[in-house]
């Protein structure tokens, strides 16, 4: 099972990723952060295999904490997970860092292939058990 | 403040038109069918004193607010009658917690601000593409309001030299009695971006 952080300050999104995820059977939810600064703290701490960030978060936006996380040597694939649409936004998150970026609204089945293309992107993955 | 010729007014009211039209789209996701816009009203100036923020009379008011922040200064108010932030709840968020009402009361508020959230990033999107200025949407917050204080609550708190500029429409349901409000202020560099985005038009047209 790979494990995930989620990190947006929305309450709903958190739960709807979350059980989202869960419901694949292939993901374990380890972290959940509502803003930046739990973000890169638990980030370090726990060291997921993914983050989903937001963008948008009451403390700092999602581009200076991956910055951030790169800086620090963390290698956990990201995807943006964030309503900001905007394509000089997207590239500039992903010239950061960003390994994928996911604009809201967006289905439950969206966000598992994504997800799952990230998780077979790791470097040292088992191969994805499909769920069923 | 400069006005709009006929030409910079055709520029606006089409972005505008696109950025709700982006908006509706959204909308629609979350209420699982198709949501449209009624038609705009665009006005050049400050915000009248005498001015309506809401036809919702008798209502219990849902006011979103979100700050535009960037190289664009404004603010967007979303409005939803009790009524309607209900329909939009129980429409968007899944059986296990619409049916438990403890995940339903943790739920209630942080889906409306999602939604708001994701309905003013869409017009955002389409403002900062069309227009090309670095601009997002920041966290945003919700206020329950009787309908008698929306007027005065928006006054206070967006009705200075700031926002000189502001638009307004309703959503629309075929199926349901469902028309949130919504309204968008902004400074008067909107006005000075829609004059330069007329100009690139004409010059690629």
């Amino acid at each position: 099972m790979k494990k995930v952080l989620i990190v947006d300050d929305s309450l709903f999104m958190r739960q709807s990723i979350k059980s989202t995820l869960l419901a694949s059977g292939r993901y374990l939810v380890i972290g959940e952060a509502a803003n930046g600064d739990e973000g890169i703290e638990l980030s370090l701490e726990l060291k997921p295999d993914i983050i989903t960030m937001d963008n948008i978060l009451p403390d700092m936006l999602g581009i200076d904490i991956i910055k951030e996380l790169r800086k620090e040597e963390i290698t956990s694939k990201i995807i943006m997970v964030s309503a900001v649409g905007q394509e000089n936004v997207i590239r500039e998150c992903r010239n950061s860092g960003a390994d994928d970026y996911l604009v809201k609204p967006f289905s439950k089945e969206t966000l598992i292939e994504r997800i799952d293309k990230l998780a077979e992107s790791l470097v040292d993955h088992e191969p994805i058990a499909q769920a069923g | 403040m400069k006005n709009l010729n006929s030409t910079e007014l055709f520029a606006a009211r089409s972005i505008v038109n696109q950025g709700l039209s982006k908006a509706a789209e959204s909308l629609s996701f979350f209420m699982k069918e198709k949501i449209t816009f009624n038609e705009l009203s665009f006005s050049m100036k400050k915000i009248d004193k005498d001015a309506d923020f809401t036809s919702k009379l008798g209502a219990n008011i849902h006011l979103l607010t979100t700050n535009v922040i960037g190289e664009l200064q404004g603010v967007c108010c979303l409005i939803f009658s009790e009524e309607e932030a209900d329909k939009l709840r129980h429409t968007a968020l899944p059986r296990e917690i619409t049916d438990d009402p403890g995940l339903m009361a943790e739920m209630s508020d942080a889906i409306m601000l999602e939604v708001d959230n994701i309905i003013s990033a869409s017009v955002i999107t389409q403002f900062s593409n069309l227009l090309d200025h670095k601009m997002y949407g920041g966290v945003p917050e919700l206020k329950k309001l009787d309908f008698t204080e929306l007027n005065g609550y928006v006054k206070s708190n967006f009705s200075n030299d700031l926002y000189s500029i502001n638009f307004k429409t309703s959503f629309a349901s075929r199926q349901v009695d469902f028309n949130p409000e919504f309204i968008w202020l902004f400074d008067h560099t909107f006005l000075e971006s829609i004059s330069a985005y007329a100009v690139r038009k004409s010059v690629q047209n």
